[in-house]
């Protein structure tokens, strides 16, 4: 069964870290690699191991962005709304990415091809606006490339 | 440590370095508002309501946080500083619901406070509202999260002080919010109710949930929790005459500001609208109808006396309850003995501390441990033994869990079961008491083999020391030890702090006498015998010990039989005193049966609730000629009574208890009781001036100055001091009760030689193949009536269920959710079923207490008078149709 091979999977990853507390993000760096996502059922094992509370575990992982608590699609979208790519019209291509994959921000699709994401600034004010495609980024971009770019995400 | 001057509103103050400003502040009586500090929690600065300015720098301060530093010059009033937290508090009450005509907070809204201080009602600032839903199901606390001002109190009780870490910050920036691990309520998490997240947060965000008002109480007055033996200090907040909330109180020395899920929630039972509120007798037809009390009392007088002609008064029966007063027990007592003069006298505490109580007695020659129980929070191991804290006594697993959790403690459980402290033990045997016998026995032996027991202790304070240890030694059982016993050795090593907990599971096991002395005997190889605690359930019950509330015991902690004590109670209580050995409970029971017992007067108990067997108990009562009792509600099914009298709750009359430390404290009365309800000390003094022995009491001051007069054996306790929170506590080694102090070194402790051969499991008998694990539960403590009175404890332990091994319920035939029914050798309970992987396998967990008394159905009458034999228990399992 999956949900076994997955306690299996678990347990090997919880005894390369030291039972400290230091060792809890990068631990669930470590889930989230080897499960593109950290388990809901991972919190309380992981709080046993590390000697915290499992809220704690939860608070960490819903404080940084970097960590899903759910599965994510296979080519993650981020569109900026930083203040440099709002003003730019960062509004239109949230709009186009949510059209064409009919998602909200932080959803993902049933068939798992997309996962949809905004964040605050990405860094590339001079390109706004700006979007990431998994590891590209995509500068200056209107609706057409948009949906070009998104076409070719299987 | 460093010596620190600042200027503090123009005043030279100075503070020990690390002291922060807001501490100094205070120390000199300067007041500075705060909103997220609380002088129990770590501060954090979160909101920032705590400004001050430092004049010399221009910089504005969290003061809450701030350490003073040489040369500052503070102001806390300064143009700047007030400025500034009037902003804060502009931007707080911005995004707060400003709907504070109805709150449950009422006055105690520390956020309301601040905004009257501050003249601040509608911000300036656009509101920006969150809201969220509220969506507990549990019966206790609300969460309405658009009052939530993130101050973080919550997280910080919930995680520091009550150890349970149910909650913390989830999310980031304006969407962040205390939540649990897997949110978004409370219900389903390791929240165990306490309410101390409710009682510190500053706003209605958290509130308690269907309160008796919809606002703060009027007034606060101190009492006593009379759920467990604990005895925490309570505040109880009052409105019109009727007790609406309970809380802590921070200079409470065991609980300081928490309280158990009981304690706090549960106080809706004494305005239960179930309470008996007149006298009720039977009538010929069998129905019960309401009399007054001049009636039903000169009935009563009028029946004792007549069968005590025709019958003689050992014929005559008292049986009181452990959740009575100091002064109830020493008038049943009295009443008995010198009234009626039967020595027929018992309370049901046996029934839960017999063994064990004897055993320490036997051990320490004392009935209350030397130490405080606030000293486990401090303790560097904790042994739990047959202790389930966490179910039967919440206030000291929060005791337990802060010591595991902030200061590193070790924590090993010998227990057949998983328990919500599992979690936090380094060290859990997880076997029936018989193997932990054993299991304790190898462990002795380690700690001497590898000399880590204090041998000086030994050699100074235990008798034949010696003897001793050659009987662990030179024991012909002995076998390698395993690694588990080897670490459990090395954290019981001599020097650590070491507390041990003994639990009333263990007064009902078999080997209950032997696991306690054993225990006895380990704390004396760790020099820690002035820790070891046996966790009384009843908010009385060592007053029961205490007060000779036995077949042979007399108040003053005198034998029966001894002349001296009986001579000073004879001048004191004037007239006749029996001196016969009476029956016990068991006895009287058996009297019932043999028809030799005509009138049985049970104080505060109900009978078929709370004695075992319940089939056999009430086909005996049914067979005595009068059965009378008092209590605070009918009977849940079965009542046997041919008279009833009301009484009032703990909370409706003033009196003293004896918590399970050797605390005694003094509960005044706070509201009246409904309707005609009186004390059970009322109606036994009604009754003795009926019977024509008027006792001349009129207080209950009275009743207790003559208690403690009678007690030399005891430290001195004044009515006044036991008022205090916390009250007096009886010292240790001041008590002889029990102790068969002749012939014993004198002053020293008795060791117990381990036995010959070690107990083994018995086997289950073939056509009832399950063993019983009983479990206790945290919302019915004890016998569970006053509990089952209480709205939310019973919404909370909604369905009671039995649980078992998905392959023994497989082989049973019976699915989860579904109804089976119990069959022990006396008789057949029916039940939900669960299925847990955690229970042992053959074995099936059965809660104790609860509504239900499912228990009392399928125990036997133990045949010596107790233990009860709970791990003796096997039954038969079948589904049935719900
Ligand atoms: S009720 Fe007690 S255990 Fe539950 S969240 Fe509040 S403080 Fe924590
Ligand atoms: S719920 Fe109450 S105690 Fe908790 S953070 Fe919000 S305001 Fe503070
Ligand atoms: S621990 Fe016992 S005495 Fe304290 S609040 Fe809970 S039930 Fe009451
Ligand atoms: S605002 Fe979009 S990249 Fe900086
Ligand atoms: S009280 Fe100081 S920051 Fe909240």
């Amino acid at each position: 069964m999956t949900q076994d091979f997955q306690m299996s999977a678990l347990k090997s990853i919880l005894k390369r870290f030291e039972p400290s507390r230091k060792s809890l993000i990068p631990l669930l760096q470590e889930i989230q690699t080897e499960f593109g996502h950290i388990p809901p059922a991972a919190i309380r094992p992981v709080a046993q191991r590390v000697g915290v509370f499992p809220s704690e575990v939860s608070g960490v992982i819903s404080f940084y962005a970097q960590f899903y608590t759910t599965p994510r699609g296979r080519n993650v979208v981020r569109v900026c709304r930083g203040t440099a790519c709002h003003v730019r019209g960062a509004r239109t291509v949230l709009q186009t990415v949510e059209r064409f994959t009919g998602l909200k921000d932080g959803q993902t699709s049933e068939d798992m091809r997309f996962t949809l994401e905004t964040v605050a600034c990405l860094g590339a004010c001079a390109l706004s606006p700006v979007m990431i495609a998994n590891k590209t980024y995509y500068g200056k971009v209107n609706p057409g490339r948009i949906e070009a770019v998104l076409r070719n995400l299987k | 440590m460093k010596t620190i001057t600042i200027s503090l509103n123009g005043k030279e103050v100075s503070g020990r370095s690390g002291t922060t400003i807001l501490d100094l502040a205070s120390q000199v009586g300067i007041h500075i508002p705060t909103l997220c500090h609380h002088p129990l929690l770590k501060s954090v600065g979160a909101c920032r309501v705590c400004l001050v300015e430092d004049v010399k720098t221009g910089r504005v301060l969290a003061s809450c946080v701030t350490p003073i530093a040489e040369g500052m010059e503070i102001r806390t009033d300064s143009a700047a500083a007030v400025a500034a937290r009037r902003g804060v508090l502009e931007l707080i009450l911005s995004d707060h619901p400003s709907a504070c005509v109805v709150c449950s907070k009422g006055n105690d809204c520390v956020l309301r406070d601040l905004a009257k201080d501050h003249g601040m009602c509608d911000p300036e600032l656009d509101p920006l509202r969150r809201w969220r839903p509220t969506q507990e199901v549990n019966p206790f606390i609300t969460r309405d999260l658009s009052k939530c001002v993130m101050c973080g109190r919550c997280i910080r009780v919930c995680t520091d002080f009550e150890a349970v870490g149910a909650v913390d910050y989830m999310d980031r920036g304006f969407d962040s919010h205390p939540d649990t691990a897997y949110g978004p309520a409370l219900d389903g998490s390791e929240c165990t109710f306490c309410g101390s997240c409710v009682a510190l947060c500053p706003t209605d965000a958290l509130a308690e949930r269907d309160r008796l008002t919809t606002s703060s109480g009027k007034d606060l007055v101190a009492g006593v929790c009379s759920y467990c033996g604990t005895g925490c200090h309570a505040q109880y907040e009052l409105a019109d005459g009727e007790v609406v909330g309970a809380r802590g109180h921070q200079e409470a020395p065991l609980n300081s500001i928490s309280l158990c899920v009981r304690g706090r929630y549960g106080q809706d039972a004494l305005s239960s609208p179930r309470r008996l509120t007149s006298p009720m007798i039977r009538q010929g037809d069998g129905a019960l109808n309401k009399a007054s009390w001049e009636d039903a009392l000169n009935q009563l007088a009028a029946r004792l006396q007549e069968i005590k002609k025709r019958h003689g008064a050992e014929s005559i029966g008292v049986i009181a309850g452990q959740q009575c007063s100091n002064e109830d027990l020493y008038l049943a007592v009295r009443f008995a003995r010198s009234v009626l003069c039967t020595p027929n006298m018992d309370t049901t505490s046996k029934f839960s501390s017999r063994p064990v109580s004897e055993g320490i007695a036997a051990a320490l020659r004392t009935t209350v441990a030397g130490a405080a129980l606030e000293g486990v929070s401090e303790a560097e191991t904790i042994l739990l033994v047959g202790a389930r804290p966490d179910y039967t006594h919440p206030v000291i697993a929060r005791n337990v869990r802060q010591a595991v959790r902030n200061r590193g403690a070790a924590l090993i459980q010998l227990d057949a079961l998983r328990t919500t402290l599992s979690d936090f033990a380094t060290l859990h045997f997880r076997e029936d008491v018989e193997q932990q016998t054993w299991t304790l026995f190898q462990i002795m032996r380690e700690l001497v083999a590898t000399r880590h027991h204090d041998e000086e202790f030994l050699t100074n304070n235990v008798m034949a020391s010696e003897d001793f240890i050659s009987s662990l030694m030179g024991h012909p059982r002995a076998q390698l030890p395993g690694p588990e016993v080897k670490q459990a050795a090395q954290l019981l090593a001599k020097g650590r702090k070491t507390v041990f907990l003994l639990g009333p599971l263990l007064a009902r096991a078999s080997h209950g006498y032997m696991m306690t002395r054993l225990v006895a005997d380990l704390a004396f190889l760790c020099g820690r015998p002035e820790n070891l605690f046996f966790l009384y359930e009843g908010c009385n019950e060592l007053g029961t010990l205490e007060l000779g509330c036995g077949p042979n015991g007399l108040p003053g902690c005198g034998s029966a039989q001894d002349p001296a004590v009986l001579e000073n109670l004879r001048s004191v209580w004037g007239g006749d005193v029996t001196a016969d050995r009476g029956m016990d409970a068991m006895g009287m029971i058996r009297g019932a049966e043999k028809r030799t017992i005509k009138a049985l007067l049970f104080i505060g108990v109900d009978p078929l609730t709370v004695l075992p067997d319940t089939e056999r108990t009430q086909k005996a009562l049914e067979a005595v000629d009068l059965v009378v009792r008092t209590g605070m509600f009918p009977a849940p099914d079965r009542e046997v009574a041919h008279m009833i009298f009301p009484a009032a709750a703990p909370t409706e009359t003033d009196g003293t208890y004896i918590n399970l430390e050797g605390r005694v404290q003094r509960v005044s009365k706070l509201c009246n009781p409904p309707g005609e309800a009186r004390p059970h000390a009322r109606f036994l003094l009604d009754l003795s001036g009926t019977l024509g022995n008027p006792l001349g009491f009129v207080t209950a001051r009275q009743i207790f100055e003559e208690i403690w007069s009678l007690s030399p054996a005891l430290t001195p306790v004044s009515w006044v001091d036991a008022a205090r929170p916390g009250g007096v506590r009886i010292k240790h080694g001041d008590l002889s009760s029990g102790a068969e102090a002749a012939g014993n070194e004198k002053g020293k402790f008795v060791p117990y030689p381990p036995p010959a051969t070690f107990p083994s499991t018995p086997r289950p008998p073939r056509d009832r193949p399950w063993k019983v694990y009983p479990e206790e539960q945290t919302a019915h403590p004890g016998d569970g009536v006053l509990s089952g009175m209480s709205r939310r404890l019973a919404k909370f332990a909604n369905g009671e269920s039995v649980r078992m091994h998905p392959d023994d319920a497989e082989a049973v035939q019976a699915a989860d959710g579904r109804w089976v029914s119990l069959v022990s050798e006396v008789g057949e309970a029916r039940a939900v079923l669960r299925i847990d992987s955690d229970v042992p396998r053959g074995g099936i967990v059965a809660p104790v207490g609860g509504p239900s008394h499912l228990l009392q159905r399928l125990l036997p009458w133990p045949e010596e008078y107790c233990p009860l034999d709970w791990d003796r228990l096997f039954v038969s399992v079948t589904p049935v149709e719900d």
